[in-house]
């Protein structure tokens, strides 16, 4: 079901409060367990806009990173997740602007890691990676991140520093945009 | 409902809002283009849901976490292990001491002060082409090297050090030639240099001499005067 994170994470962003404020003190033990915690989240997002493991482990430490060193100068009363998932897209959209070959990122280790085994879903996933990586670059980051499943529009407009509008018009774009791409796969 | 109208609430719809899809389904039912429209466009969210969200491998998720914790950690302590590095260095120079061992070679015991060239000027005129003058008198630059060596210690005399190759001929100063042409055509090859040492090896001809003899080679005639100063002209 997908939530809007900023709404149901009360217990946990009191939580993140007490970590942060130990760690802006200087306690390493809380940084650590601050980075632990929201990791997998991070790496998600990562990997979803950049389709590829080794590219999305690059950006999730990057990301970790900037947030570790951006404790002190975060201001308390703000939703930390919701920093947290802006400083994880701006590194993978870093990232994404450094390769060499521009957008494409479907390597085989993804398709074969994907739980789908089958040569048909290899084969539809490596279309909408393809796909996805000829759309523009808004509208792929606006389409991933709302595939994923656990942020709404206007989180995903949150991540993205756009207004929800902007957002809903780039899914739906891209949205469309891919269906016409794949029509010879989700015709059969 | 028209069809363009469904099809704005299919995206609405697949973007999880249930007022579009409960007015969307009556539609739906009656019309089988925009069924498979909303098929299709349901399959592509589908599957870019089913490509993009995985479960992160724990090995990459704990490589990224220890890299990104000692980095920011290195940050930290880095004007420690500046300093540490500091205090490694000095105590094993301070050990080496101790046991006798010179960081430098046992066998130089002393320094010579070789001075060194700091400054290396070299000029070189190039032959100029003078117009013949109403003397008949044609005068010739022969091309001079200068060179100055300035030494930034000038405590030690050049002398002790053993002279470098120079890497240019050093000419004698500046000299001019003067060859004395007679009325009839003589031609002056401008862009010849003119060396010393074969002049020099000769006997030089009187001044009365010099191109005075109507019958002597023009090779004779254009012999240098190299017993004559700057100031002095030979005029015939």
């Amino acid at each position: 079901m997908r939530v809007n994170p900023t709404r149901d994470g009360g217990s946990m962003a009191d939580a993140d409060g007490q970590l942060i404020a130990r760690a802006r003190r200087g306690d390493g033990a809380a940084r650590e367990r601050l980075a632990r915690e929201h990791r997998r989240e991070v790496y998600r997002i990562a990997c979803a806009i950049l389709g590829d493991d080794d590219d999305a482990e690059d950006a999730t430490q990057e990301a970790l990173v900037r947030m570790l060193r951006g404790l002190r100068g975060f201001d308390q009363r703000r939703d930390f997740r919701a920093w947290l998932r802006r400083i994880a897209v701006n590194c993978a959209i870093d990232v994404l602007r450094r390769r060499p070959d521009g957008a494409e990122g479907l390597r085989e280790e993804t398709a074969a890691s994907n739980p789908a085994g089958d040569a048909q879903a290899h084969g539809l996933h490596r279309a909408v990676r393809c796909g996805l990586a000829r759309l523009p670059e808004r509208q792929r980051v606006a389409l991933s991140l709302f595939a994923l499943g656990e942020l709404d529009l206007r989180a995903t407009a949150e991540a993205m520093g756009c207004a929800e509008g902007t957002v809903k018009s780039h899914v739906h774009r891209g949205r469309a945009t891919l269906r016409e791409m794949l029509s010879d796969w989700l015709e059969d | 409902m028209r069809c363009d109208e469904a099809r704005e609430l299919m995206h609405e719809a697949l973007d999880g809002s249930a007022e579009a899809r409960e007015a969307l389904d009556g539609h739906l039912a009656d019309c089988a283009g925009c069924a498979a429209e909303f098929a299709a466009l349901q399959g592509a969210q589908q599957a870019v849901a089913a490509t993009v969200d995985r479960e992160p491998p724990e090995e990459r998720m704990e490589r990224a976490t220890v890299a990104a914790l000692a980095l920011v950690g290195e940050r930290r302590r880095s004007p420690w292990a500046a300093l540490a590095a500091a205090a490694a260095v000095l105590l094993a120079f301070g050990l080496g001491l101790c046991a006798g061992r010179s960081a430098w070679p046992r066998d130089v015991v002393r320094v010579e002060r070789v001075p060194q060239v700091v400054e290396r000027i070299v000029e070189r005129e190039v032959p100029v082409e003078v117009p013949v003058v109403r003397e008949r008198v044609v005068v010739r630059r022969v091309p001079v090297v200068r060179e100055r060596i300035v030494y930034r210690d000038r405590s030690v005399a050049p002398a002790q050090v053993a002279p470098a190759a120079p890497r240019e001929p050093v000419m004698p100063e500046m000299r001019e030639e003067r060859i004395v042409a007679r009325p009839m055509a003589i031609t002056v090859t401008q862009s010849e240099e003119v060396m010393p040492a074969p002049v020099a090896a000769e006997e030089p001809p009187a001044d009365d001499e010099v191109g005075a003899g109507p019958d002597a080679p023009e090779g004779e005639r254009l012999a240098l005067d190299t017993s004559a100063s700057e100031s002095e002209r030979i005029v015939q």
